[in-house]
């Protein structure tokens, strides 16, 4: 026995050794910079295969030993091949250098010319931080938000709104991450700005559908947003002074191509601009934003690498040196790669993120109010990527999490006493497993499947209600009440969610995929109003709020024209969500302990045809993108029409529901140092409720919808045309030097034509008081947010 | 207050407006009922009617002959029988002058007969404080407001939690009828939370009696100028009416402007009369208030240093 063991052993190492394999691998960086390039192509032409860089800059290819020829490409920079001869495992880090244009054609991708085909991802839009400047927004600020908004599946309820709407989503359904720390609500002032700073990103992308295994926590999308590094060569400071607010980065190395850092800050300066025209800012007003982002990155050895990242903003609205809301966000990232061995790369992230939001009324201490909102948490993720062949693709980790959330903290003084309410903090875990494979089957068939396990405990200490059942729409009130010990377990919940993609490749130039995927969200993001705003709060899953579920479907044809010049899409979805939250008529969101008493859960259903044409190359480019969308919710409690006595729900539409968003978006280069863009967009108009009858009480009008149905109406179409020159300062100045400062002027039309989009329609009596023998007269009235032409100037600078 | 002047400034600069007219969905009408009674020596009138379309501000159609009659709950005896004065309008008469209608702290029924059909609906009388004085406070002018004078009434909640009000004033013999003048309050304060029992009313829901106005400049005009004349008339209102009333001022008070963007959508406010057919809905409200008042002319030793 012990003979044949040995033989065995044997046997198999000498098999094993027979059919060694060695990794190629390393790094692919910019080379003016340092910066990791993200997704760049690693092809080994000799097997037509190989990798695309990681959200790191990592590749790892394992292959027979022999001789290779590998090529590194990334568009916009100048290939380079190396002729390997692979006996070993060979790490090799690469730098690649920008291609020098003369004629400035547009960098409109930032992958692989054939990348829309050949990759196994749908439902993916990446856009490159070159795109992104190049178009227009308000107030000639690049914009990362509104560019997303310019893709299929993607869009807004308007000017004033936060957030962004994808396939029919709600705006807390999205994953916002900045270098994998959440951020809970991406925009400033109200929608007109997201908190990324341009200056500070590097890359971003936008999964709509076919989401991978290791993103889990909402259920409509995921935005993955990575900084940049910081350049790790030599300093460099960019900046603008525009008419809002102005931005400064500057980054640069700590210790030469090992270590980096950028700060990049932007504030407004509406209020300090206008104080010499009025008064109102005074005592104290102040009406300003700030956001801070900031990064550092340490190459400790060849298989090393840590990050710190921060992010701090903040918005102010303040009526006087005592009144006013404010809110923002505060995150904290550090990350390690670690590279256990050539095939095996890991990730480990921490965070802490904070988001609080207050609200000051009183001119005195003795009369005043104050609240403030709050959500803590805690992350561990770690991750790993096992490049097991050239084949396959393994990935898996971990997330856990730890939620603190502080509804409301208020205070109250009236004629001197003061009245503490508050709602108890509430705390909650959650966690994920997942595992994945991107396994390419042959060379037409690519497959992308995994799971993700997800689970959430809603943890004390605290309260919790056990609730009355009730005709839906009306509140419920407890009908018992408990106490949760430190740390106990109040619920908990599970989910496995499953997901796939798979790409068939139908010749070199096009190519069909279909995906599926589930998901699983447990905190929600409450809202009542129109459009979302940062008075919303975000709510954990309890007892009696269950985790929001997603089953969503996608199919999609793709190909390329002229060499890659010409891309074009035609993409189809299907979602369908359980638990989603409504509020029963007559809701009380704020300062509600118990809110759950209010909230109504039902279903959702959205679905869509996405269009998307896009010109790549050439001095006239741009895209086109169309989709047509239905977005539905069926709850008990609303639009119950005529059945009084159970309430159960009809299918109405979301208050997000647009049938048609078409977006058009071009450049042009006009010169060498001139360019211009415009971007149209055109949106159906949003639904809203509207009363169908009025009766007195005594002197009160008061509206009625007597059908009982939900956002029965329309408000008018959006559409609105920008347009922006861009004029990129002489490289060369006049005595001949070449001039250090890489400036630019950009000059924005916002709202060319002065349409006043409608943001809502409200109904109501005016504003003047009647005489005691009649009634109000009832009217609507058109509310447009920013519904004016403004142009601005931008002067953008680079040392 | 003045932080809503504030807000009204910093709207104007962003957000935009324009009435439109626009149609509306169709849909069926609704029997509605006006059944807010006091508790007086007077003739009190309860309305029923089926509702106008939203725009339509002119008469509704009445409902005649309906038999209207309101009981006592624990005394059958006590019942106020309500003629058709005229069609859809349904009058109970005092027999002596000192007849009032209902007694305080009794609880009361309200039964509608139109057609077969029975309509039903619960209320409480409750007791209401005097109202012991009327004073003016005086502010000075600043960039935001010329010098003026605020009024200030002054009652005190009576003992024991859970009562609730309906303050209405008049200026000059004019109603302030906005929906956002419709003040109430929770025992002294404006809800529950705010745990002011048996104190007098605080400091906005005293102030809530003053008309805001403001010139072309956005400033505001001084509510009351000496020689004016101030009327305060202190309701008791049941419970279910004080949220009904609260609900009214949410869906009625539209500030618009910048206001939109934190606006919740429109909803429809619960009745407390209910159909004996469960697949019908009715709109309107029964209650029943006792009132206390005091009217004022403003002179210069009405005028008070007030905290």
């Amino acid at each position: 026995m012990k003979r044949f063991a040995t033989l065995l052993i044997v046997l198999v190492s000498l098999n094993a050794k027979a059919q060694e394999k060695f990794t190629i691998n390393g790094y692919v960086k910019d080379a003016a910079n340092g910066e990791a390039l993200i997704g760049a192509t690693v092809l080994v032409r000799e097997i037509n295969g190989g990798n695309i860089t990681n959200v790191y800059g990592y590749y790892s290819i394992t292959v027979p030993p022999g001789d290779y020829t590998v090529e590194y490409r990334y568009i916009g920079f100048l290939s380079q091949t190396m002729q390997i001869s692979l006996s070993d495992n060979q790490r090799i880090d690469i730098e690649l250098a920008e291609e020098s244009t003369q004629l400035q054609e547009v960098v409109v991708t930032a992958e692989p010319e054939d990348e829309n085909v050949s990759s196994v991802e749908m439902s993916v839009a990446n856009l490159d931080i070159k795109t992104i400047s190049k178009i227009p927004s308000f107030l000639g600020e690049v914009d990362i938000v509104k560019s997303i908004q310019l893709l299929p599946g993607v869009s807004t309820v308007g000017e004033g709104a936060s957030g962004f709407n994808v396939r029919g989503g709600s705006v807390g359904q999205n994953l916002v991450l900045l270098d994998e720390a959440p951020v809970y609500n991406s925009s400033h002032m109200l929608g007109f700005f997201s908190v990324f700073n341009p200056d500070a990103v590097k890359d971003v992308k936008l999964y709509k559908g076919g989401i991978p295994a290791r993103f889990g926590g909402r259920l409509s999308s995921v935005l993955d947003i990575r900084m940049k590094e910081g350049n790790n060569k030599k300093m460099e400071i960019n900046g603008g002074v525009g008419t809002i607010f102005s931005r400064l980065a500057i980054e640069g190395p700590i210790k030469k191509e090992k270590a980096s850092f950028i700060i990049a800050g932007r504030r407004s300066y509406l209020d300090v601009l206008a104080r010499p025209f009025t008064d109102i800012f005074d005592n104290g007003a102040a009406l300003y934003f700030y956001d801070l982002t900031t990064k550092a990155n340490y190459n400790i050895s060849d298989k090393d690498r840590v990050f710190l990242s921060g992010y701090f903003g903040r918005d102010v609205f303040n009526f006087d040196d005592r009144q006013g809301i404010n809110w923002g966000s505060k995150t904290a990232t550090f990350r390690w790669n670690h590279l256990f061995s050539e095939r095996l790369f890991s990730n480990l992230t921490f965070y802490l993120s904070d988001y609080d939001y207050e609200l000051a009324f009183g001119e005195n201490d003795r009369d005043k109010f104050e609240w403030t909102s709050n959500i803590t948490t805690y992350d561990i993720k770690p991750e790993f990527t096992y490049f097991m062949n050239t084949k396959n693709e393994l990935t898996f980790g971990a997330e856990a999490l730890l939620y603190r959330f502080s509804p409301a903290d208020a205070l109250g003084a009236s004629d001197g006493e003061i009245v503490e309410f508050s709602i108890p903090h509430k705390r909650a875990a959650e966690y994920g497993i997942y595992v994945g494979n991107e396994q390419t089957v042959s060379d037409k068939l690519t497959l992308q499947y995994g799971t993700r396990l997800s689970g959430f405990k809603h943890l004390g200490p605290g309260s919790y209600y056990t609730l009355n059942d009730t005709i839906p729409g009306f509140r419920r009130s407890p009908t018992d009440v408990r106490q949760a010990d430190d740390w106990e377990t109040i619920k908990s919940y599970m989910n496995l969610e499953p997901r796939f993609s798979a790409k068939y490749q139908l010749s070199k130039t096009s190519s069909v995929k279909a995906s599926f995927n589930r998901t699983a969200q447990y905190i929600h993001l409450v809202s009542n109003t129109t459009a979302s705003n940062p008075l919303d709060i975000w709510t954990p899953s309890t007892n009696n709020i269950k985790p929001q579920t997603g089953l969503q479907w996608a199919a999609g044809y793709f190909r390329n024209f002229k060499d890659n010049t010409y891309e074009f899409s035609l993409e189809t979805y299907y979602r369908r969500t359980r638990n989603q939250i409504d509020y029963i008529d007559g809701a009380e969101l704020f300062i509600n302990e118990l809110i759950e008493g209010d909230v109504l859960a039902g279903a959702g259903r959205a679905y869509g045809l996405e269009f998307y044409a896009k010109k790549n190359e050439g001095r006239v480019n741009g895209w086109v993108s169309y989709t047509l969308g239905r977005s539905e919710l069926k709850i008990d409690g609303i639009n119950f029409l005529n059945d009084l006595e159970n309430r159960s729900g009809n299918w109405y539409p979301a208050r997000y529901d647009q049938l048609h968003n078409f977006k058009a978006t071009g450049f042009y280069e006009v010169s060498n140092r001139v360019s211009i863009s415009a971007n149209f967009t055109y949106l159906t108009g949003t639904p809203t409720t509207f009363p169908t009858h009025r009766y007195q009480i005594e002197y009160l009008t008061i509206p009625e919808n007597s059908a009982n149905t939900r956002n029965n109406l329309r408000i008018p179409d959006y559409h609105r045309l920008d347009l922006s020159i861009t004029i990129l300062g002489r490289a060369i100045a006049k005595n001949g030097w070449v001039r250090k400062n890489r400036d630019s002027l950009v000059i924005t039309f916002y709202n060319v034509y002065n349409r006043k989009n409608p943001f809502s329609i409200y109904f109501w009596q005016g504003e003047d008081r009647f005489a005691i023998d009649e009634v109000a007269e009832t009217k609507a009235t058109q509310v447009s947010i920013l519904g004016a032409f403004v142009p601005s100037v931008t002067y953008n600078f680079k040392f | 207050m003045k932080n809503f002047f504030k807000i009204l400034l910093l709207s104007s600069i962003i957000a935009c407006e324009q009435d439109i007219t626009t149609g509306l969905p169709e849909s069926a009408p609704l029997v509605a009922f006006d059944a807010w009674i006091y508790h007086a020596a007077s003739p009190q009138t309860i309305d029923i009617y089926t509702t106008n379309t939203y725009f339509d501000s002119s008469e509704p159609a009445r409902i005649g002959g309906a038999v209207v009659v309101v009981t006592n709950v624990n005394d059958e005896a006590e019942t106020y029988t309500f003629a058709e004065a005229a069609t859809g309008e349904y009058v109970w008469n005092p027999t002596t002058p000192t007849d009032t209608f209902a007694t305080i702290g009794e609880e009361y029924i309200l039964n509608i007969q139109i057609s077969g059909t029975t309509y039903e609906s619960l209320t409480n009388l409750s007791a209401v404080p005097s109202i012991d004085s009327i004073y003016w406070r005086f502010d000075e002018e600043d960039a935001f407001i010329e010098d003026s004078y605020f009024a200030n009434f002054w009652a005190r909640d009576l003992e024991g939690p859970g009562d609730t009000y309906w303050i209405k004033s008049w200026k000059n013999g004019e109603l302030l009828n906005l929906p956002g003048e419709i003040n109430v309050a929770y025992d002294a304060a404006f809800s529950e939370d705010g745990d002011a029992d048996g104190l007098f009313f605080i400091q906005p829901i005293r102030e809530l009696i003053n008309p805001f106005d403001f010139d072309d400049e956005d400033k505001l005009i001084s509510p009351f100028d000496l020689g004016d004349s101030i009327y305060v008339e202190l309701n008791s209102i049941s419970q279910e009416a004080f949220f009904f009333l609260q609900q009214v001022q949410v869906q009625t008070a539209r500030d618009g402007g910048f206001g939109e963007l934190f606006a919740v959508p429109l909803a429809n406010i619960q009745s407390n009369i209910f159909s004996d057919d469960p697949q019908e809905k009715v709109v309107g409200f029964f209650n029943i208030s006792a009132t206390s008042s005091l009217g004022k002319l403003f002179t210069e030793d009405d005028i008070r240093i007030i905290d």
